[in-house]
């Protein structure tokens, strides 16, 4: 996977289990500086065995790092110079949504060796949206369920996000939002 | 060819369309514009709120531009945006299919304003990709830097810090040495403790060799221009360059600049070899043999640019028969950072160059896939050394020289100094340190001084500066494992290397003469 991928994560450690973490986790995953870098693309089995070092280091089972990297991941984007990314992909959940295979094929043209996942909105009507994922990558649904729940979050919404069918490399995931409560 | 469209589907493909009727009023606007100009309202006349970008409204014929698919640029009058697109003819108007013409990411838009194909689309979301990626980029470029910058600052405090013990190993060593050659001195009647006292000597002359080659690979403070014999540093540091070859690796030297004089650092001479030797195992998983080798150059035979400065030259030739380098990956061996090994930091050979350059020299590589590799560096011969060499013979000039003051900080290495040029007959006083010698000098008149080099408090050099003026031309022999600076020495001073050849000390204050003070 790109290099941003590792560089995400990294924060998300610094940021919740501070540097020493970190540390840790290069020195099991056998990894540094030089597999630091955004563009450059590094072999999967390095990026999942970082997963694995972090999840240990921060006492998550995978599925719930992962979770939990997702979350991070919208957070990590929408503070830095992605995030006109993406304020230009969509100003709500569900034209974001709709636009995002429009956005990955835009990022193929920068990073031509980033395999992009698919998202297709299926249905779409009171405040419920039902999603289609399609990867050539496996095991990264609670990674995708991470990402919706920081979607929601992101646009101030609240609601679920549930596994509700699919079949191969495709599945569908059912979004639930509506306005969050204001608190006074 | 008539073609029919629903209201939804001209939105989707004309998201900034205005329909209008033959009177030139609005009659409807698509989702951009309703977004974006608010202020544009059904039944309004078109040309109170935009003007034709080429001519005036009078051009606008839009009959003749629908006839003619010919393209129609507007202005908003008073906000900053403009359309462009072409007109449409439908029953009771016309359609102008308008896309929003945009420089760059001035405008406020988002995905939503553009029509599906609509190639600015694309623009839009790869000068943002872009933009995000250039902002990544500095901010791992200043990560690298700051992490380059940290392993170089342990790698310094590890080497000082091995540089210090090495130091003080070295001298213990002395110690063990100078009591062993003592007792060698002695008539032993048994073949068998002879013998155990050959062994203890020449290990702790390897051994001694080991910290030499440590320290002067490790001490920053000596790794000044000074002038040497190239062969004799290279025999010196044999012991460092055979432990940097691993044991699979063969270290053949061919030393044949007999008597050449280079004027460099040698630290930063140890130091590039070591690189270069690193790097030529590390291209010979499977073992083998590495050549290092030294030859004096004629300026003459030379034929580059930079030798033509009269002076002749020493080659010191790294050799090794690993994988060699493809010639894409030789075109970039020197660059700062480049390395085709996975944990490579690409500062060795570029550390090799600079130094190379440093020194008034040149460095040249040579590499060939699967045959092997060369580097050469270069270095401007001396005519002779600055200041005086260790000698290796001496002239005795004079028995006279007796009265021998001693200061080392380190009381066995002083009390087996002082003991052994006693046995010789000289009239040794012994000083722990600089401040114990200075009270000595004032009270007493000494021949010679000898006198350890770094030392708790005044160190040998301030001492021996000091007693030149105390006792003006009383000669001064230094002691050290470390080689001083250059620019610290007087030409009148001699220097030894610890551990100390007691032999080789004695020629020295025999050689020495006071000279009008």
């Amino acid at each position: 996977m790109y290099g941003m991928v590792h560089r995400v994560l990294r924060q998300m450690v610094i940021d919740q289990a501070g540097p020493d973490a970190w540390h840790d986790i290069e020195l099991k995953a056998q990894t540094g500086p030089n597999e630091m870098i955004s563009v450059v693309v590094y072999d999967d089995a390095l990026t999942y065995r970082i997963f694995g070092a972090v999840a240990e280091r921060l006492e998550l089972s995978l599925p719930e790092f992962m979770d939990k990297f997702g979350r991070f991941w919208i957070n990590y984007t929408d503070n830095k110079a992605f995030r006109s990314i993406l304020d230009f992909a969509g100003t709500d959940l569900v034209s974001l949504l709709r636009n995002l295979d429009r956005m990955h094929a835009t990022v193929l043209a920068a990073m031509p060796e980033a395999r992009v996942p698919s998202f297709k909105v299926l249905e779409e009507k009171g405040g419920k949206i039902l999603l289609r994922y399609q990867s050539q990558r496996q095991g990264l649904t609670p990674f995708i369920c991470g990402l919706l729940h920081g979607l929601l979050e992101r646009f101030q919404l609240e609601g679920t996000v549930e596994v509700v069918g699919g079949e191969g490399n495709a599945i569908d995931f059912l979004v639930t939002h509506r306005q969050r409560a204001l608190v006074t | 060819m008539t073609v029919s469209l629903s209201s939804q589907q001209i939105a989707i493909l004309y998201p900034a369309h205005i329909a209008i009727n033959r009177q030139n009023e609005i009659t409807s606007i698509g989702p951009s514009l309703t977004k974006r100009a608010p202020w544009l309202r059904p039944g309004e006349k078109l040309f109170n709120h935009f003007r034709p970008t080429v001519g005036g409204p009078e051009d606008c014929n839009f009959a003749e531009l629908a006839e003619n698919t010919g393209t129609l640029g507007l202005a908003a009058r008073n906000h900053s945006f403009q359309l462009l697109g072409a007109v449409l003819s439908k029953h009771d108007g016309y359609l102008l299919a308008l896309h929003h013409l945009t420089f760059g990411d001035d405008i406020d838009l988002d995905v939503t304003d553009f029509a599906p194909g609509d190639p600015q689309l694309s623009n839009h979301l790869l000068i943002r990709v872009q933009a995000a990626l250039i902002e990544e980029s500095r901010d791992v470029a200043a990560e690298l830097t700051a992490e380059r910058q940290r392993v170089v600052d342990v790698i310094d405090r590890v080497g000082r810090m091995s540089g210090f013990l090495a130091h003080d190993l070295n001298n213990f060593l002395s110690v063990i040495a100078l009591n062993a050659k003592r007792l060698q001195r002695s008539e032993l009647p048994d073949e068998r403790q002879r013998h155990r006292l050959d062994v203890i000597v020449q290990t702790a002359e390897r051994c001694s060799e080991f910290t030499q080659g440590m320290m002067t690979l490790a001490n920053q403070k000596s790794d000044s221009r000074l002038p040497f014999n190239l062969d004799a540093a290279m025999e010196e540091a044999a012991a460092l360059f055979r432990s940097a070859c691993g044991t699979k690796i063969a270290l053949r030297m061919a030393l044949n600049a007999k008597g050449a004089i280079v004027n460099a650092a040698l630290n930063g001479l140890a130091n590039s070899i070591v690189n270069l030797l690193i790097n030529s195992r590390q291209a010979m998983p499977a073992g083998g043999t590495i050549t290092v080798s030294t030859q004096t150059v004629r300026s003459a035979d030379l034929d580059i640019p930079r030798a033509t400065n009269g002076c002749d030259f020493v080659e010191i030739s790294i050799s090794d028969e690993g994988t060699g380098m493809p010639p894409d990956v030789l075109d970039r061996a020197f660059e700062l950072f480049f390395s085709t090994k996975a944990s490579g930091t690409g500062v060795g050979l570029a550390s090799v160059r600079d130094f190379a350059e440093q020194m008034d020299g040149w460095v040249t590589i040579n590499s060939q896939a699967n045959v092997g590799t060369t580097v050469k560096i270069f270095l401007p011969m001396e005519e002779a050394p600055a200041i005086a060499p260790a000698p290796t013979t001496f002239e005795l000039t004079s028995l006279s020289m007796r009265r021998v003051l001693v200061v080392d900080d380190e009381d066995y290495a002083l009390e087996a100094l002082a003991e052994f040029l006693e046995d010789e007959d000289y009239e040794v006083t012994t000083a722990l340190s600089a401040d114990d010698a200075r009270r000595l000098m004032k009270e007493n008149q000494f021949d010679v001084l000898v006198t350890d080099v770094i030392m708790h408090g005044v160190d040998g050099i301030d001492l021996a500066r000091w007693a030149g003026e105390q006792q003006p031309g009383i000669p001064v022999i230094l002691m050290s494992g470390f080689v001083p600076d250059a620019d610290q020495l007087s030409s009148d001073w001699l220097f030894i290397r610890k551990p100390i050849d007691p032999d080789l000390l004695c020629q020295m204050i025999q050689s020495t003469k006071r000279t009008a003070g």
